[in-house]
Protein backbone atom coordinates (compact mmCIF):
# COMPACT_ATOMS: atom_id res chain seq x y z
CA UNK A 1 0.00 0.00 0.00
CA UNK A 2 1.37 3.39 -0.94
CA UNK A 3 1.42 6.12 1.63
CA UNK A 4 0.13 9.51 0.59
CA UNK A 5 1.18 12.61 2.46
CA UNK A 6 -1.71 14.42 4.04
CA UNK A 7 -0.64 18.04 3.96
CA UNK A 8 -2.36 20.42 6.31
CA UNK A 9 -4.60 22.95 4.61
CA UNK A 10 -3.93 26.46 5.80
CA UNK A 11 -6.84 28.00 3.93
CA UNK A 12 -9.59 26.57 1.78
CA UNK A 13 -12.16 28.44 -0.26
CA UNK A 14 -14.78 26.66 -2.29
CA UNK A 15 -17.18 28.29 -4.74
CA UNK A 16 -19.98 26.01 -5.87
CA UNK A 17 -20.81 28.22 -8.82
CA UNK A 18 -18.66 30.91 -10.43
CA UNK A 19 -20.24 32.53 -13.48
CA UNK A 20 -17.82 34.48 -15.64
CA UNK A 21 -17.45 35.77 -19.18
CA UNK A 22 -16.23 32.89 -21.33
CA UNK A 23 -13.72 35.00 -23.22
CA UNK A 24 -12.09 36.12 -19.95
CA UNK A 25 -11.86 32.48 -18.84
CA UNK A 26 -10.43 31.26 -22.16
CA UNK A 27 -7.84 34.06 -22.24
CA UNK A 28 -6.68 33.22 -18.70
CA UNK A 29 -6.49 29.51 -19.60
CA UNK A 30 -4.53 30.18 -22.80
CA UNK A 31 -2.13 32.54 -21.04
CA UNK A 32 -1.50 30.03 -18.24
CA UNK A 33 -1.00 27.10 -20.62
CA UNK A 34 1.30 29.09 -22.89
CA UNK A 35 3.42 30.26 -19.95
CA UNK A 36 3.90 26.62 -18.87
CA UNK A 37 4.69 25.65 -22.48
CA UNK A 38 7.54 28.15 -22.77
CA UNK A 39 8.87 27.48 -19.28
CA UNK A 40 7.96 30.73 -17.57
CA UNK A 41 6.78 30.41 -14.00
CA UNK A 42 3.96 32.58 -12.66
CA UNK A 43 6.30 34.93 -10.78
CA UNK A 44 8.33 35.56 -13.92
CA UNK A 45 5.13 36.45 -15.82
CA UNK A 46 4.15 38.81 -12.97
CA UNK A 47 7.60 40.39 -13.08
CA UNK A 48 7.47 40.94 -16.85
CA UNK A 49 3.97 42.40 -16.51
CA UNK A 50 5.50 44.91 -14.09
CA UNK A 51 3.57 43.58 -11.12
CA UNK A 52 4.21 42.06 -7.68
CA UNK A 53 5.20 38.39 -7.60
CA UNK A 54 1.81 36.95 -6.71
CA UNK A 55 -0.14 39.08 -9.19
CA UNK A 56 -0.40 36.63 -12.10
CA UNK A 57 -1.32 33.57 -10.04
CA UNK A 58 -3.87 35.62 -8.06
CA UNK A 59 -5.42 36.67 -11.36
CA UNK A 60 -5.82 33.02 -12.36
CA UNK A 61 -7.80 32.22 -9.19
CA UNK A 62 -10.94 30.50 -10.52
CA UNK A 63 -12.95 31.29 -7.37
CA UNK A 64 -12.70 34.96 -8.31
CA UNK A 65 -13.79 36.73 -11.48
CA UNK A 66 -10.52 38.58 -11.97
CA UNK A 67 -9.49 39.00 -15.60
CA UNK A 68 -6.81 40.30 -17.91
CA UNK A 69 -7.17 43.85 -19.14
CA UNK A 70 -6.56 45.05 -22.69
CA UNK A 71 -3.42 46.85 -21.42
CA UNK A 72 -2.01 43.50 -20.28
CA UNK A 73 -3.03 41.73 -23.48
CA UNK A 74 -0.95 44.36 -25.30
CA UNK A 75 2.28 42.93 -23.83
CA UNK A 76 1.36 39.30 -23.11
CA UNK A 77 2.10 38.20 -26.71
CA UNK A 78 5.63 39.61 -26.31
CA UNK A 79 6.09 37.93 -22.92
CA UNK A 80 4.71 34.63 -24.18
CA UNK A 81 6.47 34.84 -27.57
CA UNK A 82 3.23 34.34 -29.46
CA UNK A 83 0.50 36.18 -31.32
CA UNK A 84 -2.52 37.87 -29.74
CA UNK A 85 -4.67 35.57 -31.88
CA UNK A 86 -3.18 32.54 -30.12
CA UNK A 87 -4.21 33.99 -26.78
CA UNK A 88 -7.67 35.29 -27.66
CA UNK A 89 -10.15 32.75 -29.05
CA UNK A 90 -12.34 33.83 -31.95
CA UNK A 91 -15.32 31.49 -31.60
CA UNK A 92 -16.98 33.03 -28.56
CA UNK A 93 -20.59 34.18 -28.79
CA UNK A 94 -21.73 37.59 -27.59
CA UNK A 95 -22.39 37.55 -23.86
CA UNK A 96 -21.36 33.87 -23.56
CA UNK A 97 -20.70 32.87 -19.99
CA UNK A 98 -19.06 29.89 -18.38
CA UNK A 99 -19.98 28.22 -15.13
CA UNK A 100 -17.31 26.80 -12.89
CA UNK A 101 -17.17 24.85 -9.69
CA UNK A 102 -13.91 26.04 -8.21
CA UNK A 103 -11.76 25.91 -5.13
CA UNK A 104 -8.56 27.43 -3.83
CA UNK A 105 -6.54 25.58 -1.22
CA UNK A 106 -3.47 26.98 0.40
CA UNK A 107 -0.88 24.70 1.94
CA UNK A 108 2.42 25.68 3.51
CA UNK A 109 4.30 24.60 0.38
CA UNK A 110 1.83 25.29 -2.43
CA UNK A 111 -1.37 26.96 -3.60
CA UNK A 112 -3.77 24.74 -5.50
CA UNK A 113 -6.62 25.87 -7.74
CA UNK A 114 -9.10 23.25 -8.85
CA UNK A 115 -11.99 23.93 -11.17
CA UNK A 116 -14.56 22.07 -13.21
CA UNK A 117 -16.31 23.65 -16.17
CA UNK A 118 -19.98 22.80 -15.77
CA UNK A 119 -21.39 23.67 -19.17
CA UNK A 120 -18.85 22.27 -21.60
CA UNK A 121 -20.67 20.91 -24.65
CA UNK A 122 -21.47 17.21 -24.28
CA UNK A 123 -18.32 16.59 -22.33
CA UNK A 124 -18.07 14.80 -19.03
CA UNK A 125 -16.95 17.46 -16.58
CA UNK A 126 -13.42 16.90 -15.36
CA UNK A 127 -11.42 18.81 -12.82
CA UNK A 128 -8.44 20.91 -13.85
CA UNK A 129 -5.71 21.70 -11.35
CA UNK A 130 -3.30 24.61 -11.44
CA UNK A 131 -0.64 24.75 -8.75
CA UNK A 132 1.96 27.17 -7.54
CA UNK A 133 4.81 25.92 -5.40
CA UNK A 134 5.87 28.17 -2.58
CA UNK A 135 9.63 28.18 -2.23
CA UNK A 136 10.97 29.42 1.06
CA UNK A 137 14.53 30.02 2.17
CA UNK A 138 16.10 29.66 -1.26
CA UNK A 139 18.39 32.45 -2.37
CA UNK A 140 18.88 32.78 -6.11
CA UNK A 141 22.48 33.14 -7.22
CA UNK A 142 23.41 36.31 -9.07
CA UNK A 143 23.89 35.77 -12.80
CA UNK A 144 27.25 37.51 -13.07
CA UNK A 145 27.27 38.13 -16.83
CA UNK A 146 23.74 39.47 -16.75
CA UNK A 147 24.59 41.70 -13.79
CA UNK A 148 27.60 43.13 -15.60
CA UNK A 149 25.48 43.76 -18.68
CA UNK A 150 23.01 45.65 -16.50
CA UNK A 151 25.81 47.70 -14.94
CA UNK A 152 27.09 48.53 -18.42
CA UNK A 153 23.58 49.60 -19.47
CA UNK A 154 23.46 51.92 -16.46
CA UNK A 155 26.77 53.56 -17.39
CA UNK A 156 25.57 53.91 -20.99
CA UNK A 157 22.54 55.86 -19.77
CA UNK A 158 19.90 53.24 -20.58
CA UNK A 159 18.18 53.89 -17.25
CA UNK A 160 18.09 57.67 -17.57
CA UNK A 161 14.45 57.16 -18.56
CA UNK A 162 12.17 54.79 -16.61
CA UNK A 163 12.19 51.26 -18.07
CA UNK A 164 9.73 48.47 -17.38
CA UNK A 165 10.86 44.90 -16.73
CA UNK A 166 9.84 43.62 -20.15
CA UNK A 167 11.77 46.36 -21.99
CA UNK A 168 14.84 45.68 -19.83
CA UNK A 169 14.53 41.93 -20.42
CA UNK A 170 14.44 42.40 -24.22
CA UNK A 171 17.27 44.94 -24.07
CA UNK A 172 19.56 42.57 -22.14
CA UNK A 173 18.52 39.63 -24.33
CA UNK A 174 19.66 41.60 -27.38
CA UNK A 175 23.01 42.42 -25.76
CA UNK A 176 23.96 39.25 -23.90
CA UNK A 177 24.94 35.97 -25.52
CA UNK A 178 24.55 33.84 -22.39
CA UNK A 179 21.07 32.55 -21.63
CA UNK A 180 19.25 33.95 -18.63
CA UNK A 181 15.75 33.89 -17.23
CA UNK A 182 13.40 36.69 -16.17
CA UNK A 183 14.04 35.49 -12.58
CA UNK A 184 17.78 36.13 -13.07
CA UNK A 185 17.00 39.65 -14.22
CA UNK A 186 14.63 40.19 -11.30
CA UNK A 187 17.42 39.11 -8.93
CA UNK A 188 19.91 41.56 -10.45
CA UNK A 189 17.44 44.42 -10.43
CA UNK A 190 16.58 43.60 -6.85
CA UNK A 191 20.26 43.82 -5.89
CA UNK A 192 20.66 47.14 -7.68
CA UNK A 193 17.53 48.67 -6.18
CA UNK A 194 17.94 47.44 -2.62
CA UNK A 195 21.69 47.77 -2.02
CA UNK A 196 22.77 50.26 0.60
CA UNK A 197 24.84 53.36 -0.12
CA UNK A 198 26.61 53.79 -3.46
CA UNK A 199 25.66 50.32 -4.63
CA UNK A 200 22.04 51.36 -4.98
CA UNK A 201 22.37 52.41 -8.58
CA UNK A 202 18.72 51.99 -9.55
CA UNK A 203 15.41 52.80 -7.96
CA UNK A 204 12.04 51.19 -8.55
CA UNK A 205 8.88 53.24 -8.81
CA UNK A 206 5.30 52.67 -9.86
CA UNK A 207 4.19 54.43 -13.06
CA UNK A 208 0.73 53.77 -14.49
CA UNK A 209 0.27 50.85 -12.09
CA UNK A 210 3.48 49.13 -13.26
CA UNK A 211 6.92 48.88 -11.70
CA UNK A 212 9.59 50.78 -13.60
CA UNK A 213 13.32 51.03 -12.97
CA UNK A 214 15.47 54.11 -13.38
CA UNK A 215 18.78 55.63 -12.33
CA UNK A 216 18.99 56.50 -8.68
CA UNK A 217 19.82 60.18 -9.10
CA UNK A 218 20.98 60.56 -5.47
CA UNK A 219 23.75 58.00 -5.97
CA UNK A 220 24.60 59.32 -9.43
CA UNK A 221 25.07 62.88 -8.17
CA UNK A 222 27.15 61.71 -5.18
CA UNK A 223 29.33 59.66 -7.51
CA UNK A 224 29.80 62.68 -9.79
CA UNK A 225 30.94 64.80 -6.82
CA UNK B 1 -4.61 63.84 -26.99
CA UNK B 2 -4.16 61.08 -24.41
CA UNK B 3 -2.02 57.95 -24.77
CA UNK B 4 -3.19 54.33 -24.65
CA UNK B 5 -1.71 50.93 -25.55
CA UNK B 6 -1.17 50.05 -29.20
CA UNK B 7 -3.61 47.12 -28.90
CA UNK B 8 -6.37 49.28 -27.44
CA UNK B 9 -5.92 51.84 -30.24
CA UNK B 10 -5.89 49.16 -32.93
CA UNK B 11 -9.20 47.72 -31.71
CA UNK B 12 -10.85 51.14 -31.39
CA UNK B 13 -9.89 52.01 -34.98
CA UNK B 14 -10.85 48.59 -36.30
CA UNK B 15 -14.28 48.86 -34.67
CA UNK B 16 -14.75 52.42 -35.91
CA UNK B 17 -13.75 51.53 -39.48
CA UNK B 18 -16.04 48.50 -39.45
CA UNK B 19 -19.04 50.36 -38.03
CA UNK B 20 -18.64 53.20 -40.55
CA UNK B 21 -18.40 50.69 -43.39
CA UNK B 22 -21.63 49.07 -42.23
CA UNK B 23 -23.29 52.45 -41.56
CA UNK B 24 -23.80 51.84 -37.85
CA UNK B 25 -23.91 54.95 -35.67
CA UNK B 26 -22.00 55.19 -32.38
CA UNK B 27 -25.31 55.43 -30.49
CA UNK B 28 -26.73 52.39 -32.21
CA UNK B 29 -23.60 50.33 -31.47
CA UNK B 30 -23.70 51.48 -27.83
CA UNK B 31 -27.30 50.27 -27.56
CA UNK B 32 -26.44 46.91 -29.16
CA UNK B 33 -23.65 46.47 -26.63
CA UNK B 34 -26.11 47.22 -23.84
CA UNK B 35 -24.56 50.48 -22.74
CA UNK B 36 -25.55 54.13 -22.44
CA UNK B 37 -25.80 56.02 -25.79
CA UNK B 38 -22.45 57.76 -25.23
CA UNK B 39 -20.42 54.58 -24.54
CA UNK B 40 -18.89 54.18 -28.02
CA UNK B 41 -18.43 57.90 -28.63
CA UNK B 42 -16.54 58.15 -25.31
CA UNK B 43 -14.25 55.29 -26.28
CA UNK B 44 -13.63 56.93 -29.67
CA UNK B 45 -12.81 60.26 -27.99
CA UNK B 46 -9.10 61.04 -28.43
CA UNK B 47 -9.07 62.84 -25.08
CA UNK B 48 -10.33 59.88 -23.03
CA UNK B 49 -8.22 56.88 -22.05
CA UNK B 50 -11.17 54.50 -22.28
CA UNK B 51 -10.97 51.42 -24.53
CA UNK B 52 -12.93 48.23 -25.23
CA UNK B 53 -12.31 45.58 -22.54
CA UNK B 54 -11.89 41.93 -23.71
CA UNK B 55 -15.33 40.83 -22.49
CA UNK B 56 -16.87 43.29 -25.00
CA UNK B 57 -15.00 41.82 -27.97
CA UNK B 58 -17.47 38.97 -28.68
CA UNK B 59 -20.39 41.46 -28.57
CA UNK B 60 -18.51 43.82 -30.89
CA UNK B 61 -17.76 41.02 -33.35
CA UNK B 62 -21.44 39.99 -33.43
CA UNK B 63 -22.66 43.58 -33.80
CA UNK B 64 -20.17 44.20 -36.61
CA UNK B 65 -20.85 40.87 -38.32
CA UNK B 66 -17.27 39.66 -38.11
CA UNK B 67 -14.99 37.39 -36.07
CA UNK B 68 -13.21 38.48 -32.89
CA UNK B 69 -9.92 37.91 -34.70
CA UNK B 70 -10.97 40.45 -37.36
CA UNK B 71 -10.71 43.09 -34.62
CA UNK B 72 -7.18 42.09 -33.60
CA UNK B 73 -3.79 42.84 -35.18
CA UNK B 74 -2.26 40.23 -37.49
CA UNK B 75 1.43 40.53 -36.83
CA UNK B 76 3.25 39.02 -33.88
CA UNK B 77 3.41 41.76 -31.32
CA UNK B 78 6.64 43.08 -29.88
CA UNK B 79 5.01 45.68 -27.69
CA UNK B 80 6.72 46.35 -24.39
CA UNK B 81 3.81 48.40 -23.16
CA UNK B 82 4.86 51.83 -24.38
CA UNK B 83 1.79 53.98 -24.82
CA UNK B 84 0.94 55.61 -28.14
CA UNK B 85 -1.05 58.74 -28.97
CA UNK B 86 -4.75 57.97 -29.25
CA UNK B 87 -5.00 58.81 -32.95
CA UNK B 88 -8.54 57.73 -33.72
CA UNK B 89 -9.71 57.74 -37.34
CA UNK B 90 -10.84 61.25 -38.17
CA UNK B 91 -13.16 61.86 -41.12
CA UNK B 92 -11.85 65.42 -41.43
CA UNK B 93 -8.46 64.01 -42.45
CA UNK B 94 -8.18 63.05 -46.11
CA UNK B 95 -5.96 60.00 -45.57
CA UNK B 96 -8.32 58.61 -42.91
CA UNK B 97 -11.33 59.18 -45.15
CA UNK B 98 -9.52 57.35 -47.95
CA UNK B 99 -9.17 54.32 -45.69
CA UNK B 100 -12.90 54.37 -45.00
CA UNK B 101 -13.71 54.76 -48.71
CA UNK B 102 -11.46 51.82 -49.61
CA UNK B 103 -13.48 49.69 -47.19
CA UNK B 104 -16.74 51.04 -48.63
CA UNK B 105 -15.59 50.14 -52.16
CA UNK B 106 -14.43 46.70 -50.98
CA UNK B 107 -17.76 45.99 -49.27
CA UNK B 108 -19.82 46.97 -52.32
CA UNK B 109 -21.25 50.26 -51.08
CA UNK B 110 -20.61 51.84 -54.48
CA UNK B 111 -22.04 48.92 -56.45
CA UNK B 112 -25.11 51.12 -56.68
CA UNK B 113 -25.05 54.81 -57.54
CA UNK B 114 -24.31 57.05 -54.58
CA UNK B 115 -24.43 60.83 -54.26
CA UNK B 116 -22.15 62.81 -51.98
CA UNK B 117 -25.12 63.21 -49.66
CA UNK B 118 -25.67 59.42 -49.64
CA UNK B 119 -22.05 58.97 -48.57
CA UNK B 120 -22.33 61.69 -45.94
CA UNK B 121 -25.52 60.14 -44.53
CA UNK B 122 -23.91 56.70 -44.42
CA UNK B 123 -20.96 58.10 -42.45
CA UNK B 124 -23.16 60.34 -40.23
CA UNK B 125 -21.42 63.46 -41.55
CA UNK B 126 -23.22 66.81 -41.21
CA UNK B 127 -20.29 69.20 -41.20
CA UNK B 128 -19.84 71.36 -44.34
CA UNK B 129 -16.03 71.10 -44.22
CA UNK B 130 -16.21 67.31 -44.04
CA UNK B 131 -18.61 67.30 -47.03
CA UNK B 132 -15.95 69.15 -49.01
CA UNK B 133 -13.36 66.53 -48.06
CA UNK B 134 -15.75 63.76 -49.14
CA UNK B 135 -16.01 65.49 -52.51
CA UNK B 136 -12.22 65.73 -52.80
CA UNK B 137 -11.67 62.06 -51.91
CA UNK B 138 -14.48 60.82 -54.19
CA UNK B 139 -12.94 62.71 -57.09
CA UNK B 140 -9.53 61.27 -56.25
CA UNK B 141 -11.05 57.78 -56.38
CA UNK B 142 -12.44 58.66 -59.82
CA UNK B 143 -8.99 59.86 -60.91
CA UNK B 144 -7.47 56.60 -59.61
CA UNK B 145 -10.02 54.61 -61.60
CA UNK B 146 -11.74 53.06 -58.56
CA UNK B 147 -15.03 54.92 -59.08
CA UNK B 148 -16.69 56.49 -62.08
CA UNK B 149 -18.87 59.62 -62.11
CA UNK B 150 -22.46 59.36 -63.29
CA UNK B 151 -23.10 63.14 -63.43
CA UNK B 152 -24.49 65.49 -60.80
CA UNK B 153 -21.99 64.24 -58.24
CA UNK B 154 -23.23 60.66 -58.43
CA UNK B 155 -20.61 57.94 -58.17
CA UNK B 156 -20.58 54.23 -58.87
CA UNK B 157 -17.84 51.63 -58.74
CA UNK B 158 -15.79 51.38 -61.89
CA UNK B 159 -16.80 48.17 -63.72
CA UNK B 160 -13.20 46.95 -63.72
CA UNK B 161 -13.11 47.08 -59.91
CA UNK B 162 -16.36 45.25 -59.25
CA UNK B 163 -14.53 42.04 -58.48
CA UNK B 164 -12.29 43.71 -55.88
Amino acid sequence: MTKTKNYKKLKHKESKLVVMSRIDFEIAKNVYERSIQIGLNDEEVSFLLGKRNKYFFDLLNPTEKAKFKTEQLDILPTILETSIKDIVPTNIKAGEEIKLKASKTQYAHKIRYEFTVLNADNETPHATVWEKKIRKGKIRQLHVDLHECLLLSITQGYFKVPRNALAIYLHIKANLEQPFSPADLQKSLSVLTSAKGKGRLLKREIVQAKYVYMENSEVQSKTAQ
Amino acid sequence: MVQITALSLFIINRVLLRRLTLGISAKSLSRTLGHSPNYVITIENKNKTTSYPPHEWPKLATALNCQIHDLLPNADSNSTGELVDKKVLNLSIESDLKLVFKELVYHGFFNQEKSIQDVADHLFIRDEEQLKIIDIVLNRFVKDGLLQPMGNSIFIINDQNKKL
